[in-house]
């Protein structure tokens, strides 16, 4: 198995609160990994440890041989999703525009690409305080694939959208896995992660364990 | 996006106006800065004036006119922050890294506050062009400046370390090597300069303090950092 991602000896503790305990994981290169977990069971902790965003208390996070917080403070190459606004004020293609020009390596082209791919083009010209929450989830999932890097960091991607929007990002996900990419995601649905992922991790009370299939979370879309 | 940057040019404009003409009718203001800066001023001129002025109506000009300043640094400041941190934080410090997103910040919100600045001393100029105005200026830049780099360091180390202690001991080192340049470089006596200076201190500790519960409540842009 060629790992990307190796999770060590990772603990992570809020105050007296242990979210994450020991922690120890390979995650496969190529490939769709999934976590599912009941809420505040530490899925979003694990994926802002992996991306960087949150230093474990205990253990490291190695990504292409590079330790998170020692070698490099974030992975390179990485796209990432978790619960965050844009700029109301802004545009959908503004909003993109504005992180796109951090890296300067993107032109409008990529943009309008990476917002059609989740079905957002005729809505580019649109505010994003008058989005819907499916909107705004589908933004960030362009802003994520935009600049298509090699690995996918996807906190809880179908929260809020509707039965064909998720559909449609299902098959996105497939073809970006098919075009040779490595996505981390979490979701509540056991549909979503069966449908998608090549292994499945339960997460319970800050312990990770493989999924046998006998879980039941939430009830599908 | 291009009709907004002169929207956005044209609430500078108002904004730095209504701020001219609120300050330049205050009392003392154009000559307590007139102090703050001129290296001309004799220290008869300085006696003199401390005779005349040194009240606490004076002291009430000087705190109400720095806290103006603090004021507007501030919330450029808050602007950047909600901006670049609260909302595209973790997308943006994901791509550039800790220490370049520290730069970003800083270079930011120093462009922020600096445009908002060159539109005030332009349009100063504008209404009054005269000898006076240009040193009330030079005044005003300066204070700015010290103000300005005092508030983006305590914001800089607060994200960076999370203690409010070295926080505020930074700005406070940062705002007395600022405040001791201007001492020396215009070689000023120990002046009103120096008694406003340390007004604006306290004042400086007492606000930042309350903005310690601001920064609290996004602790997750704490953890990024």
């Amino acid at each position: 198995m060629n790992t990307i991602i190796e999770i060590n000896d990772v603990c992570k503790k809020f105050k007296d609160h242990e979210v994450l305990k020991n922690v120890n994981l390979k995650i496969p290169r190529n490939q769709i990994t999934g976590f599912i977990g009941r809420n505040g069971s530490g899925k979003t902790v694990l994926l802002k440890i992996i991306a960087g965003l949150l230093k474990p208390s205990l253990g490291n996070v190695v990504i292409d041989g590079e330790t998170i917080g020692i070698d490099t403070d974030f992975p390179k190459n990485v796209g990432i999703l978790f619960e965050y606004d844009f700029l109301p004020n802004l545009t959908a293609h503004e909003n993109l525009r504005i992180i796109a020009n951090i890296d300067k390596e993107l032109d409008d082209y990529d943009l309008f690409k990476a917002l059609e791919t989740v079905g957002l083009r005729t809505e580019s010209k649109k505010r994003y305080r008058h989005f819907s929450t499916g909107m705004k989830q589908k933004l960030r999932i362009a802003q994520a694939i935009m600049g298509n890097p090699q690995l996918l960091i996807l906190d809880e991607p179908f929260n809020g959208l509707d039965v064909e929007s998720v559909k449609q990002v299902r098959e996105l996900l497939l073809s970006l896995k098919q075009a040779g990419k490595t996505i981390v995601l979490t979701s509540h649905y056991k549909e979503d992660i069966d449908f998608l992922c090549n292994q499945v991790f339960l997460i319970k009370d800050g312990e990770i364990s493989m999924n046998n299939g006998d879980v039941n979370l939430e009830k599908p879309h | 996006m291009r009709s907004r940057y002169f929207i956005n040019a044209f609430l500078a404009i108002g904004v730095s106006g209504v701020v001219f003409l609120f300050l330049d009718k205050l009392p003392y203001f154009r000559y307590l800065f007139l102090i703050d800066s001129l290296p001309q001023l004799s220290y008869s001129d300085f006696i003199f004036v401390m005779e005349k002025y040194y009240c606490l109506e004076v002291i009430v000009d000087i705190i109400f006119t720095e806290l103006l300043f603090y004021s507007i640094s501030v919330f450029g400041i808050i602007l950047i922050y909600s901006r670049y941190i609260e909302k595209l934080g973790p997308v943006i410090i994901t791509k550039l890294g800790k220490k370049r997103f520290l730069l970003f910040l800083a270079k930011k919100t120093l462009a922020l506050l600096f445009s908002v600045l060159t539109v005030f001393m332009i349009l100063t100029l504008v209404i009054e062009s005269n000898y006076f105005s240009f040193i009330s200026i030079l005044s005003f830049f300066i204070r700015f400046f010290i103000i300005t780099s005092s508030m983006t360091v305590f914001m800089m180390t607060m994200i960076m370390q999370r203690n409010v202690l070295y926080s505020l001991l930074m700005s406070i080192l940062v705002y007395a090597f600022l405040n001791l340049s201007i001492f020396v470089y215009f070689n000023l006596v120990v002046s009103q300069t120096v008694l406003s200076s340390i007004l604006f201190l306290l004042m400086i500790i007492a606000i930042n303090l309350g903005f310690v519960k601001i920064l609290r409540d996004y602790f997750g842009i704490h953890e990024i950092i």
